[in-house]
């Protein structure tokens, strides 16, 4: 209950125009802990770590902002890449942010959540080009993080993700409805305007 | 267009060359792995796939365990439950029936045993899956009621369908096969099954590959088999390098059945408003970018499967034998398209095209 009034306190409180900021945050980091039901993931690759790297940019006013997000995992479905030729995962996804008030974490770190959904796109070829696959799905992620400024311009963010698609069709290239799903942890260079 | 070169080249190599070629084997090889992935990707513990040609076995892969606790790997000799498999050596049996004069195929199985509750259903019906008046006949995979030609076997050998089975595998030389897991219980000479015969059962069954469920996590479980004896359409114990004779002994002289009598099965039957049902007598028959393609598929829920395709136009059969359900579990196998596994996706996709 108390909890209750605190974050309808918060989001009534009147966000002073001056508090609000843009950020935009290119990244890079690591998709994890992946699962997918494409049949052509003949390395089993969807499991493994795998480099990512992606731009925000977020409008955030005293405690809530709108965000859009675009990361793209090259390939997500290769391990050693004797079967599979070629593979990639992109995610671009609108989310909602609820972060601590900015007044609050003036000279520390500042934490938010963000959560929303969008769309994911996934592609692989195989060598015999048999499972090849170039599926658009609805997707959902949720997750959080921390961003700090070093200067009035210029900061960091530590991010993690849990991005999954939804909405895959069986065309019988998968093990059921097709679906990718990911952690994603990154670092962003966070620019404020 | 890349998948129809590398399928042209793996033709023309299988017909042309009689001998390993180094293109060949890079073929042989790249089907290992896609096999290897396959396998992994199913859970599958222990897997043998072996391909079959013209005249003899042109390439074995076991891979995997047959037994995780013991650490014993797979080999082309690992005995399998073959499950609904059994549905083909059924099948030839009853054909040979048929070409003996014993029965015909538009036989009812009550002229066999009145008391049948498919005894409406003609021999012909029973092997296709189908049921309802000629014309209009409907296709609904059912390997159960292939028990009920038990009954038409022992009309026309005079014995049951396990000691006429026993006496095929010894004519094909299928030493490693046993007709039932109770088999070994039997006590000579039941079912005219010799002391030799029974110790070399015991043999065979002392190799068979453990059954295993495996969870969504790939985790493996020591499991049961469930079928313990021999039926119509169920309970047939063999291995790949067995099935490759049995194969052999179809598609070349002296053999099993007539060539016509096999061309026969091989043909999908006609259902309502000429469409072509998808099983014919005892194999499923389809076509796969216009080549005829013949094959059967066998599973025991967390224990067992298995799926032979055969394309008779490039004279090569794929078999393969697992000791988990992962060939065939989840997949829509039993509606008569195989090219919902990614198995035989594979084998088509590269050596047919």
């Amino acid at each position: 209950m108390r909890v209750g009034l605190l974050v309808i306190a918060l989001l009534l409180m009147p966000s002073a125009r001056a508090s609000a900021e843009w950020q935009i945050k290119p990244f890079v980091g690591t998709i994890f802990a992946g699962t997918s039901t494409f049949t052509g993931d003949l390395e089993q690759a969807a499991g493994e770590r795998h480099v990512t790297a992606g731009v925000s940019g977020l409008f955030l006013g005293e405690v809530i902002g709108v965000e859009g997000d675009f990361g793209h995992v090259p390939r997500v479905f290769q391990s050693t890449g004797q079967l599979v030729l070629s593979s990639s995962a992109t995610t671009v996804t609108g989310n909602i942010v609820v972060a601590l008030p900015r007044r609050w974490t003036e000279y520390t770190l500042r934490p938010y959540f963000v959560g929303g959904g969008g769309v994911m796109n996934a592609q692989l070829d195989d060598k015999f080009h048999l499972f090849t696959v170039s599926s658009s799905m609805g997707a959902w992620d949720l997750g959080a993080g921390v961003t700090g400024f070093l200067s009035d311009r210029f900061g960091v963010s530590w991010d993690v993700r849990y991005f999954r698609s939804v909405g895959g069709r069986d065309e019988g290239l998968s093990l059921g409805p097709e679906q990718l799903s990911f952690w994603r942890a990154n670092m962003a260079l966070a620019i404020r305007y | 267009m890349r998948r129809s070169l590398l399928a042209l080249t793996a033709a023309i190599l299988l017909i042309v060359a009689r001998v390993p070629l180094h293109a060949d084997l890079l073929v042989y090889g790249l089907f290992g792995d896609y096999v290897d992935a396959l396998r992994a990707q199913a859970g599958i513990p222990g897997l043998t796939a072996t391909i079959v040609g013209a005249d003899d076995i042109i390439w074995e892969h076991p891979v995997g365990l047959q037994n995780i606790e013991r650490n014993v790997v797979a080999r082309a000799d690992t005995p399998y439950q073959v499950d609904g498999l059994t549905q083909v050596f059924m099948t030839t049996v009853v054909l040979a029936c048929v070409e003996n004069g014993s029965v015909t195929l538009d036989d009812p199985l009550s002229k066999f045993n009145p008391g049948n509750p498919d005894a409406g259903a003609t021999i012909r019906q029973i092997l296709t899956h189908t049921s309802g008046p000629a014309g209009n006949l409907v296709f609904a995979y059912r390997p159960d009621r292939f028990n009920s030609l038990v009954d038409v076997i022992s009309v026309c050998t005079n014995g049951s369908f396990r000691a006429t089975l026993a006496a095929g595998l010894n004519r094909v030389a299928m030493f490693d096969s046993v007709p039932g897991l109770d088999a070994v219980g039997l006590i000579p000479p039941a079912d005219g099954i010799s002391n030799q015969t029974i110790e070399r059962y015991a043999s065979a069954l002392q190799r068979l590959a453990t059954p295993y469920a495996v969870d969504a996590q790939k985790r493996a479980t020591l499991s049961q088999y469930k079928t313990t004896t021999l039926t119509g359409g169920s309970g047939l114990i063999t291995t790949a390098r067995d099935y490759a004779k049995f194969d052999l002994a179809l598609r070349t002289p002296p053999y099993l059945l007539r060539p016509e009598t096999l061309a026969a099965a091989w043909r999908p039957p006609v259902g309502a408003g000429g469409l072509l049902l998808p099983h014919g007598m005892g194999w499923f028959v389809q076509l796969y970018n216009g080549v005829p393609v013949i094959w059967q598929f066998g599973v025991s829920d967390n224990a067992s499967s298995s799926l032979v395709v055969t394309v008779p136009s490039r004279q090569l059969t794929l078999i393969l034998m697992a000791n988990s359900d992962g060939l065939v579990k989840s997949l829509p196998l039993a509606a008569g398209d195989v090219t919902v596994s990614p198995f035989a996706k594979v084998f088509l996709g590269t050596f047919v095209g």
